[in-house]
C-alpha cells in the first residue's frame, strides 16, 4: 500500500509537511482536496520520488508511478505518439499498454501522428493520460490535471478516468481544489490544510448516473455539502 | 492596408525629397548625389558591385558557419563542465566588449599579411558569435520544469536529459542568435575590408573606400545600399528559416 510514514518536508527553514502518515488504498481513487499552497502538490511530489522527505519515508511506491500534471506536460517537437511512448522509451522497460492500445484507450488512436500543438487542451490532456496507462505501473497521481479546461470537458475526462481506473484497477492518488471533482472522483477524499490531512471521508457515490441521475446527483450535492463543512472547518 | 505599403511609401517620398532638393538647391555631387545619379552609378558599376559583393558575401557566410559551429561547441562544452565555463565566460564577454575595429589591425598583423581571407573571416566571426554563445546560453536554461521532473520521475539519464529535452528545447534560442548574428557577422566582414584596406581586399567595402578617395560620391552610395540591401536580405532569410524551423519542431520561438 502506497503510504507516508511520519514524513516531514520543508526547505529554507520552512516546513511544508511535518510528520505526516497518509496511506492510499490500493485500487481506489484517493481524492486529495484543498486550497493552493496547503503542500497537497508537495505531498505528490514525495510519492513520486521527485522530492526526499527530510525524514520519514514514503513506502509501498516500487516502481516510478505515473505523473498526470497539471498542464499535459508534453514535448512540443514530439508526435504524440512518441510522447506516449517516452516513458518506456526512457525507462527503457515496456509499458502496460502498447503505445497504440494507449492511445485507443483515450480516443486518440487517428491522432498518432499530430504534435501537440496541433490538439485541443482536452486532447492534450488525454494524451497525458494515455502517457500513463503507457507506463508499467499501478500507481497514478493526478496533480489538478483539468483544473484549466471548462466544466464540460473536465467532466468528460473524469468519466474517462473513472472508467479507466476501474478497467485497469488503477490506485490513484487525486489532487484537486474542486469540491465537485473530488465528490464526484473520489472513493475516499481526505481535505489537507496546511500540510496535514484530516481523516478519511468515503462518500459511496452511486456512480451509474444513467441508472439513476436523481439519487447520484443529490448524493454528490450532498457530498459537497459535508466536505465545504469540513473545508470551512479546517481552514478557521 | 498591406503591412510593408506605409514603409515603402515613406521611402519614395523621402527619395523623391532628396531628388528634388539636390537639383532646387544645386547641391554638388560630390556633397550629396542625386537618387538618380546614385542609380546610375549602381548601373555602370553593377558587374564590379556584383563580384565584390559576392566577395563580402562570402566572408560573411563562412563567418557566421563558423560562429554557429563555435557557439554550439562552446556551449556545449560549458554546460558539460562548469568549470571550463566559468574560465571561458569572461573571456568571451572580453572579446565581445572590445570594439572590433580595434582588434582587426592585430588579427591583420598576425594572420592577414600571407592570407587576407582568413583574417576577414576571423574578424568577421569574432563580431558575429557573441549572440550565438548567449543565446543558445540562454536556451538551455528555458526547460519547461515540468518536463524535467517527468524526466527525473522516469529517471531519464543525463545524456537522455540532454538530447531529447535540454537541446531541442534550445533550438529556437540558437535560431534567434543566428538571425542576430548574420546581420553582425557582415559588419563585421565590412570592418575587416576596411581595415585591411588595399591589402588585396575584394570586397564591397573596398570598393566604397577606393571610391571615396577618388571622390566618386555616387559609387559610394551605390556600395551603400547594396551593403544594407545584403543586411537585409540576410535578415530575412535567416528569420524565414527561424520560422519554418521553429514551426517544424512545433514549439514557439524564443523571444529575444
Amino acid at each position: 500500500m502506497p503510504s507516508l510514514d511520519a514524513v516531514s518536508f520543508g526547505y529554507d527553514g520552512r516546513m511544508l509537511i511535518s510528520d505526516l502518515h497518509v496511506d492510499f488504498t490500493p485500487g481506489n481513487i484517493s481524492v486529495l482536496l484543498g486550497p493552493s499552497g496547503c503542500g497537497k502538490s508537495t505531498l505528490l511530489r514525495l510519492l513520486a520520488g521527485l522530492e526526499t522527505p527530510n525524514s520519514g519515508a514514503v513506502k509501498g511506491v516500487d516502481t516510478a508511478p505515473a505523473f498526470v500534471f497539471q498542464d499535459a506536460a508534453l514535448l512540443p517537437w514530439a508526435s504524440v505518439e512518441d510522447n506516449v511512448a517516452l516513458p518506456s522509451r526512457l525507462s527503457g522497460e515496456a509499458g502496460a499498454l502498447s503505445t497504440r492500445d494507449a492511445l485507443q484507450a483515450v480516443g486518440l488512436a487517428d491522432y498518432a501522428k499530430r504534435k501537440p500543438a496541433q490538439l485541443s487542451g482536452g486532447q492534450r490532456m488525454r494524451v497525458s493520460i494515455a502517457r500513463a496507462l503507457a507506463t508499467h505501473t499501478n500507481l497514478v497521481l493526478f496533480d489538478e490535471p483539468f483544473a484549466a479546461l471548462d466544466e464540460i470537458l473536465r467532466f468528460q475526462l473524469n468519466d474517462l478516468l473513472l472508467d479507466l481506473q476501474q478497467h485497469y484497477g488503477w490506485t490513484v492518488v487525486f489532487v484537486t481544489h474542486s469540491l465537485y471533482e473530488a465528490a464526484f472522483l473520489g472513493d475516499r477524499i481526505a481535505v489537507m490544510h496546511n500540510g496535514t490531512v484530516s481523516d478519511w471521508t468515503e462518500p459511496g457515490l452511486d456512480r451509474s448516473l444513467d441508472a439513476d441521475a436523481q439519487r447520484a446527483s443529490a448524493a454528490l450535492h450532498d457530498c459537497v455539502k459535508t466536505l465545504s463543512a469540513r473545508m470551512r472547518g479546517r481552514a478557521e | 492596408m498591406k503591412a510593408w505599403l506605409p514603409p515603402v511609401l515613406l521611402f519614395g517620398c523621402l527619395i523623391l525629397v532628396w531628388e528634388v532638393s539636390v537639383w532646387a538647391f544645386d547641391i554638388p555631387k560630390f556633397l550629396l548625389p542625386a537618387p538618380t545619379a546614385v542609380a546610375g552609378a549602381l548601373w555602370e558599376n553593377s558587374a564590379d558591385f556584383l563580384v565584390a559583393g559576392l566577395a563580402t558575401l562570402r566572408i560573411t557566410l563562412i563567418a557566421l558557419g563558423f560562429a554557429v559551429l563555435s557557439g554550439v561547441v562552446l556551449t556545449l562544452a560549458f554546460s558539460l563542465s562548469r568549470f571550463l565555463g566559468q574560465a571561458l565566460y569572461p573571456i568571451a564577454i572580453v572579446l565581445q566588449v572590445t570594439p572590433i575595429v580595434s582588434v582587426a589591425p592585430l588579427i591583420l598583423i598576425w594572420v592577414g599579411i600571407d592570407h587576407v581571407d582568413r583574417a576577414l573571416v576571423i574578424i568577421a566571426w569574432l563580431a558575429a558569435f557573441f549572440p550565438i554563445l548567449t543565446n543558445l546560453m540562454t536556451g538551455l536554461r528555458q526547460v519547461d520544469p515540468t518536463l524535467v521532473d517527468l524526466f527525473r520521475l522516469y529517471k531519464a539519464s543525463r545524456w537522455q536529459r540532454f538530447w531529447m529535452l535540454t537541446w531541442p528545447s534550445a533550438i529556437p534560442y540558437l535560431l534567434a542568435g543566428v538571425k542576430i548574428s548574420s546581420g553582425l557577422a557582415l559588419i563585421g566582414a565590412v570592418v575587416a575590408e576596411f581595415v585591411a584596406g588595399s591589402g588585396g581586399s575584394t570586397g564591397l567595402a573596398w570598393r566604397i573606400l577606393e571610391a571615396g578617395n577618388r571622390l566618386q560620391v555616387p559609387k559610394m552610395f551605390a556600395g551603400l545600399i547594396i551593403l544594407s540591401a545584403m543586411g537585409v536580405v540576410l535578415f530575412y532569410c535567416f528569420s524565414a528559416l527561424e520560422r519554418v524551423l521553429v514551426g517544424r519542431l512545433g514549439v514557439r520561438g524564443a523571444v529575444t
